[in-house]
């Protein structure tokens, strides 16, 4: 998203919002689980493309945020009976303090280090949560959230849930998009434009990316509890690296750095997940040869070549068909100096992922904090 | 005395194991600066076709062996078609690898299936060896072996030959290895190759150690292996051998030790292989982020 002030963009942004408001009355409270299930990705999808796409930070260990929430929410209603929204500000506490010191840490890399480090994170919470650490995560079983208000979750009351996660990617779609129309949201396209010079100018980009980190992290452990509301429960398979990446999917197929793109990622990648799985147990399938049910049975095969083809041809997203500047974090765009393309070592030394700076707005973005 | 020897030697195993693995990660982030997040996916691929030959033809030797050039040829294949066009994109080199990765380790899923996959004891190495009060498994001593072998290989290959020079003064100077006339793609692509057929073989290594095949052996691998360079310096070769053996050995002695001495609550001790793993993750990157035989660049990736 860049400061251009698009003038269709409240009335789009209020269209879109009417659709969203009418869906229950439309498609029946049974079928709301699909719904719900977008819009909390899309609200994660947005979480994940604050750090990737406007800070242009890859981290490979968003997972942990999202799973993180899930779990402190599960185990703050289930096992210590508090209510909800204790145990939804519980998720955002959990994921608070877990972003801020794994980004304390992590932040002190960049570039591919840093993907490392993170997915090492996640990983390492995966391992945890599996072997069923102070026995609160329930290991392999996971964890059945019960105890949640019957005003939300009872048959009957889907619309409510809805209702409360829509609230939610409304507001957090606008406090993120308010966020980076701030002079800090200018500092942090400027980091993913030229990290160096921003040091130079006198912003210190360790803690603006802390700060960008920590808010990130907080809002999808957020999404996180809400989504172990709406599922009513917790597995691990939320922290593992696939998680990351249909999340990193989303984010791509929308066009890494537009907000609404992120969006639009989760609800293709979130109803591809849900059909593909309703496509794997029809007859024609099941009826059909072993492989094309392994096949479609485990959307992630799937997921994965639309994602590799995305990041090899059409690195700019969706949103990038729209016209915008490529947003992405310079995916395009060749670094200048170096050996030519065939050196990896071409382009600053080593700034394995600082995004080169054959393009630079850098000092644009900064005149516009001032 | 007796304990605290069965743990060293089990430890050492796993060390060699999870030195197979990160060796080729850090040799091939050291001469390319890519680092390959489908490595776990090729570890995965090793075991399982290691096992498929295994199995059908009894063989040992010849299945390690085929699961040795498998793991290569996958490897020069990914250095070809998805890594060579991408150098100067080096964001969109990590996020290809990733994707990879999922790709390959589904594809395993696809193919063997989500369940545990068993095999036959290995002849001649099935056994439990003793001296004096000190049993071990002779697979792992095996694996110990095959683990200093392959170092002292490898360490061979880079330090006598003609092409370990190149390598080297790649990892120094790719530019100017260049401008000397030399095809650096070609070194490139062997070194891929070299490396992801370490990846491989520590798979095929990995399976019967763990006694069943599993998919998600490379998603736990790479966990590892990270750590592993992490610790010992991405890029240094003598440091991953020393980041491994760390981290074998604690793998080994610390959950022993505090459940033995109850250092940590009962609830907890269970998890303390994982958990070590973290701290020494968290304590390098606090103390020493470039990893113990690491060199910080100056304006470098750190």
């Amino acid at each position: 998203v860049r400061a251009r002030r698009a003038p269709g963009g409240w009335l789009a942004g209020s269209l879109v919002c009417l659709v969203l408001v009418v869906v229950p009355p439309l498609v029946g409270s049974a079928q709301l689980s699909l719904p719900t299930d977008i819009l909390l990705f899309a609200l994660v999808a947005i979480t994940y493309d604050l750090i990737f796409g406007i800070a242009g930070l890859i981290s490979f260990g968003h997972a942990l945020f999202m799973g993180a929430g899930a779990y402190a929410l599960a185990v703050s209603l289930t096992t210590y009976h508090l209510s909800l929204a204790v145990a939804l500000l519980a998720a955002g506490v959990t994921g608070l303090l877990l972003a801020l010191v794994t980004g304390l840490l992590a932040l002190r890399t960049r570039g591919v280090y840093f993907a490392m480090v993170t997915l090492a994170f996640a990983q390492a919470a995966y391992t945890l949560a599996e072997s069923n650490v102070g026995n609160l995560t329930g290991g392999d079983n996971g964890l059945l959230v019960s105890g949640a208000p019957g005003w939300l979750v009872d048959p009957g009351s889907e619309a409510h849930l809805y209702y409360l996660v829509l609230a939610a990617l409304v507001a957090g779609y606008l406090f993120v998009h308010r966020l980076v129309r701030a002079p800090v949201g200018r500092v942090w396209l400027a980091i993913r434009e030229n990290e160096q010079r921003v040091k130079m100018l006198g912003y210190p980009p360790y803690s603006y990316k802390l700060v960008c980190y920590t808010i990130s992290g907080t809002l999808a452990s957020l999404a996180g509890g809400l989504y172990a509301l709406a599922v009513g429960d917790v597995s691990t398979s939320l922290l593992t690296a696939s998680s990351t990446i249909e999340i990193l999917l989303m984010v791509i197929i929308g066009g890494s750095g537009s907000l609404w793109g992120a969006a639009v990622g989760a609800l293709l990648v979130r109803s591809l997940d849900h059909y593909l799985n309703v496509l794997s147990t029809s007859s024609f399938v099941t009826s059909g040869p072993g492989w094309l049910q392994s096949v479609i049975g485990q959307p992630l095969l799937l997921f994965g070549i639309i994602y590799l083809l995305l990041v090899y041809f059409f690195p700019n997203g969706i949103s990038g068909l729209f016209g915008g500047l490529p947003a992405g974090g310079g995916t395009r765009r060749r670094p200048g100096g170096g050996v030519g393309r065939r050196s990896p070592h071409g382009g600053a030394p080593g700034a394995v992922a600082a995004v080169p700076a054959g393009y630079d707005d850098t000092s644009e973005n900064l005149q516009q904090v001032e | 005395m007796a304990t605290f020897w069965t743990l060293t030697l089990n430890g050492l195993a796993l060390a060699a194991i999870f030195f197979l693995i990160s060796a080729g990660l850090s040799l091939i982030f050291g001469l390319m600066g890519v680092l390959n997040f489908a490595h776990g996916a090729f570890v995965a691929w090793g075991a399982y076709i290691w096992l498929a030959i295994f199995n059908s033809t009894g063989n040992f030797w010849l299945a390690l062996l085929g699961a040795a050039l498998a793991g290569a040829a996958l490897g020069a294949v990914t250095e070809r078609v998805f890594i060579r066009p991408l150098y100067g994109r080096p964001q969109t080199q990590i996020l290809v690898t990733l994707g990879l990765g999922l790709v390959l380790g589904q594809a395993v899923v696809a193919i063997w299936g989500e369940s545990p996959q068993y095999f036959n004891a290995i002849p001649g190495l099935d056994g439990t060896l003793q001296f004096g009060d000190v049993y071990i498994a002779s697979y792992r001593l095996f694996v110990i072996g095959a683990g200093v072998v392959v170092l002292a290989a490898v360490w061979a290959l880079l330090r006598y030959t003609r092409i370990g020079l190149i390598v080297r003064a790649g990892v120094e100077n790719p530019t100017m290895v260049q401008a000397l006339g030399i095809n650096v793609n070609q070194v490139f692509l062997g070194v891929f190759a070299l490396g992801s057929a370490l990846a491989a073989l520590g798979g095929a290594v990995y399976a019967p150690y763990l006694s069943a095949a599993t998919p998600d052996i490379g998603q736990s691998t790479l966990l590892f292996a990270i750590i592993v360079v992490v610790l010992g310096g991405l890029g240094s070769y003598p440091g991953s051998a020393i980041g491994a053996l760390i981290i074998g050995l604690a793998q080994d002695y610390v959950p022993y030790y505090v459940a033995k001495l109850q250092l940590l609550p009962p609830s907890v001790s269970a998890s303390a292989a994982s958990l070590i793993s973290l701290v020494l993750l968290i304590v390098i990157l606090l103390v020493r982020r470039e990893g113990l035989l690491g060199v910080r660049v100056a304006g470098g990736a750190l």
